[in-house]
């Protein structure tokens, strides 16, 4: 398997594009609801899909994973992925609508998660496409619920050379502070013209 | 696999092009016979297809609104939280999706009750085989079912939480009650065991005192009688021990305040006259 190379310069150029896209997701998601919606990035990882299994069994504890998936194909071709506990996903949404808490991932709750994985997704990828001049052709969004062993054996995630670029994105909504994560599965053929893409943008 | 036939010489209705339907570029027509409400609308929100699933649903003709702002036509769309995100679609961006919950409808449509349709919305942007520009397509599901079925189903979850809920707490209530009832019958038993010790310590020192004043009296008379042989005056002196001790435990007797036992033969409790006074 190829190694990635990236600097942290580059790294650091690739939080700041999602911070902006996660940002623009805040932005939107505070026109729509009545409650403050803070989204920051505070890392940026690029790790093979074997770490990103062992990070994801940590990550979902003893729960199961809901994601929000936009496939996108292009220069770079890949999906992008909105991960939570269900757990806090319910959460995340029951704070969002003003709901109790006691209540399951419904499929009403999971329609609103979609919709919130579509804004701060539109938003990352919105902000990797401008700032990279990038085009690219999407699928439309779609709720996966899943144990975390099922989800890493989506063919999406286990491509043998594919890679993860992981943000892990932190929800500070009133007092509810949550971390989920931000997924993009790409080819490392895809991570290679991403990092390339960055270079001749920015320089380095 | 056959596709089946479409009469090419009907008129379009649906859509801006007034052509036939076989000269129409962008094939819109086909999504006529869909079961989801569709619009497809340009940069500037001027519809140029509006299906008839959706002009079922919203009672809005295809020739009223084709060609006009969708936005003029419902007011509603014209907010911050839905411009700023499909204005994106045109540029080619990601699909928006406008959830039931939090939306409750985009186009809103009357049912037979009178009621709202819910519905869930996707806008994808569609490119324009011609001019390169994007439209956006505005597809719209019918969610009321959906929506009143989860209701029902969270109404009938939480009543069986609160009976739960209810149910854990008659238990526990309960649970309480019983261990106050086994306290006070405790306590019942024990005010009871003393009454009838005291009762009964009472009639045995007032019974015993008689006869055993009349027991002392006489040894006191032996004692003072003449010409007592030295063994009597043993024996008078063993008699006269015994009957002091008993005297003692008629007072003890006289003196019980409280119930105590104590170990006896057999697993047999007796009761413990000095603890008893204490």
């Amino acid at each position: 398997m190829d190694k990635i190379d990236i600097s942290h310069q580059q790294i650091e150029a690739i939080k700041e594009l999602c911070n902006i896209g996660v940002g623009k997701g805040a932005s939107v998601l505070n026109t729509m609801l009545s409650c403050h919606i803070n989204l920051s990035v505070p890392n940026v990882r690029i790790i093979s899909s074997k770490d990103f299994k062992d990070d994801l069994r940590l990550f979902a504890k003893d729960s199961s994973i809901s994601s929000v998936s936009l496939g996108f194909e292009g220069k770079i071709s890949g999906s992008a992925q909105l991960l939570f506990p269900t757990e806090t996903a319910s959460s995340l949404v029951a704070v969002l609508v003003d709901e109790n808490d006691d209540l399951d991932m419904d499929a009403l709750r999971a329609g609103t998660f979609c919709e919130v994985g579509n804004i701060v997704l539109n938003g990352v990828m919105g902000s990797i496409s401008n700032m990279l001049d990038l085009t690219f052709n999407y699928s439309v969004p779609e709720y996966i619920e899943t144990d975390p062993e099922n989800f890493i054996n989506k063919p999406s995630a286990n491509q043998q050379d594919s890679h993860v670029l992981l943000a892990r994105t932190r929800f500070t909504i009133d007092e509810l502070d949550i971390d989920g994560d931000i997924a993009l599965f790409m080819q490392i053929g895809a991570i290679h013209t991403l990092i390339e893409t960055i270079e001749k943008k920015f320089g380095f | 696999m056959n596709m089946p036939e479409i009469n090419a010489e009907i008129d379009c209705n649906y859509c801006a092009n007034t052509e036939k339907f076989t000269h129409c570029p962008y094939g819109y027509r086909v999504l006529n016979y869909v079961t989801v409400g569709i619009c497809i609308f340009d940069k500037n929100y001027h519809v140029s297809f509006w299906n008839r699933c959706l002009a079922n649903w919203s009672h809005v003709e295809p020739s009223d609104i084709v060609g006009k702002n969708i936005m003029e036509y419902f007011p509603t769309l014209n907010s911050p939280g839905f411009k700023e995100r499909v204005d994106y679609v045109f540029k080619g961006g990601p699909p928006v999706i406008f959830s039931s919950q939090l939306h409750r409808n985009t186009i809103p449509c009357t049912l037979s009750d009178g009621s709202y349709m819910v519905q869930k919305t996707v806008i994808s942007s569609v490119p324009s085989p011609e001019t390169g520009e994007f439209f956006a397509l505005m597809a719209i599901e019918n969610a009321t079912e959906l929506s009143r079925k989860v209701s029902e189903y969270r109404t009938l979850r939480n009543q069986a939480m609160e009976e739960v809920k209810l149910r854990k707490k008659v238990e526990d209530d309960l649970r309480e009650s019983n261990k106050m009832l086994l306290e006070h019958q405790e306590i019942t038993m024990h005010q009871e065991r003393i009454k009838v010790l005291l009762e009964m310590a009472g009639a045995t020192a007032h019974e015993l005192n008689q006869p055993l004043m009349t027991l002392l009296g006489t040894i006191e008379l032996l004692n003072m009688t003449q010409n007592v042989s030295e063994e009597t005056v043993k024996y008078l002196k063993n008699i006269e021990k015994s009957a002091k001790r008993i005297a003692d435990i008629v007072s003890k007797i006289q003196q019980i305040k409280q119930y105590q036992t104590k170990r006896y033969l057999n697993d047999v409790s007796i009761i413990d006259f000095h603890g008893s006074t204490l």
